[in-house]
C-alpha cells in the first residue's frame, strides 16, 4: 500500500484551480494597493442609506440606531472602528480598524455599513501641458 | 433502505454537532469560518447523490440553527443560501468534472460558491453597497484555505469508510 500523500490525491483540475485562485488573490490584493488613495471621507449607511457623512481627519464619536440598537462608531487618527455594537457575533468590532479608501467595515445583524472614500479617483496624478 | 436512512441519519447528526461546535470556535479572520459541516455534503454526494446531499443539508442547517438559536437569523440564512449553491455546484462537479477534479478541487469549488452566494446575499438583502465586494479577494483566500482542508478531510474519511453499491457499510482501517 502506498503511503498517502497530498501529491497522490491531487488531480490536473485541482492544481489549475489551485494555482488559478492563488494568481486572483495576489492581482487583487496588488490592484487594491495600487488603485487605492488615502481615505478623505468616512460614509456610514443603515439599510442602504447613508445617514452619515465625515471627513476622516476630524476626531469624533457617534452612534447609529440600527434595527437591534445602537452602534457606537469612533474616528481617531485617520482610523475608523466600531466600538460598541448590539449584535450577538461582534463580527464588526472583529473588523479591527480601517483608514484607506475602498475599505469597509460590515454589521448584517445591524446592518450598518461603513466605508472609507478617497478623493475623486484619478488614474493620472496630474497632466504638465 | 432502513440502512440507508440510518447511514443517511447519522451523517446529519455529525453534521448538525459539527456545525454548533464550529459556531464556538473564535475565528482568527472575522466572518469567516472553516466549514466542517461542508464534509457531510462532499461524503453524501459521494456516497449517494445530489437529492440525498441536499435533504441531508437542509436537515443539518434546521437542526444546526436550532441548536445554536440562530434560526431565521443572518447566519442561517447565509448557511442555508450558501450551502444550497455550494451542494448543486459540488454536486455537477462531482457527476461531470470527475475525471479533472478530486475532492479537494470539489470542496474548494464549493467553499469558493458558498462565500460568493453569502456576499450576493448580504448584498441584496442586508447592505445595498457596492463596496461589500472589496471582501471578496479575503474570502477567496479563505476559501481556498478550509477548502483544501476540508477536501482532504473527506478524503480520508472516504479512503477509510467505503459505502459499496449494495448500501453496506463495510470498514477497510487495515
Amino acid at each position: 500500500m502506498d503511503k498517502l500523500k497530498l501529491k497522490n490525491v491531487l488531480k490536473t483540475g485541482d492544481i489549475i484551480l489551485i494555482v488559478v485562485l492563488c494568481v486572483s488573490i495576489g492581482l487583487s490584493f496588488f490592484l487594491f494597493r495600487l488603485l487605492s488613495v488615502e481615505g478623505e471621507l468616512v460614509s456610514v449607511s443603515v439599510n442602504g442609506k447613508e445617514v452619515y457623512r465625515f471627513p476622516l481627519s476630524e476626531n469624533r464619536n457617534f452612534s447609529v440606531q440600527g434595527p437591534l440598537g445602537v452602534t457606537l462608531i469612533r474616528v481617531k487618527d485617520g482610523k475608523v472602528w466600531v466600538a460598541k455594537a448590539p449584535c450577538p457575533q461582534k463580527i464588526c468590532m472583529k473588523m479591527g480598524k480601517i483608514s484607506r479608501a475602498g475599505e469597509v467595515i460590515v454589521c448584517i445583524p445591524n446592518k450598518i455599513f461603513i466605508k472609507i472614500e478617497g478623493k475623486a479617483k484619478q488614474v493620472l496624478d496630474g497632466i504638465t501641458m | 433502505m432502513t440502512r440507508k436512512i440510518v447511514q443517511m441519519s447519522f451523517l446529519v447528526t455529525v453534521a448538525s454537532i459539527l456545525f454548533s461546535i464550529e459556531t464556538l470556535i473564535q475565528s482568527p479572520i472575522p466572518g469567516v469560518r472553516l466549514g466542517l459541516a461542508n464534509i457531510a455534503t462532499i461524503l453524501s454526494l459521494k456516497w449517494w447523490g445530489i437529492k440525498e446531499a441536499l435533504i441531508i443539508l437542509l436537515m443539518r442547517v434546521l437542526i444546526g440553527s436550532f441548536l445554536t438559536g440562530r434560526f431565521l437569523q443572518p447566519v442561517f440564512l447565509f448557511s442555508l443560501s450558501g450551502g444550497l449553491v455550494a451542494a448543486v455546484v459540488m454536486g455537477l462537479v462531482m457527476v461531470y468534472g470527475n475525471r479533472v477534479f478530486s475532492l479537494i478541487g470539489i470542496s474548494i469549488l464549493g467553499a469558493l460558491f458558498h462565500n460568493l452566494t453569502q456576499i450576493l446575499v448580504a448584498y441584496f438583502l442586508y447592505v445595498r453597497q457596492v463596496e461589500i465586494f472589496f471582501l471578496l479577494p479575503l474570502f477567496i483566500f479563505s476559501s481556498l484555505v478550509t477548502g483544501i482542508l476540508i477536501g482532504f478531510l473527506a478524503y480520508l474519511v472516504c479512503e477509510k469508510i467505503v459505502i459499496d453499491s449494495s448500501i453496506q457499510i463495510t470498514n477497510s482501517i487495515q
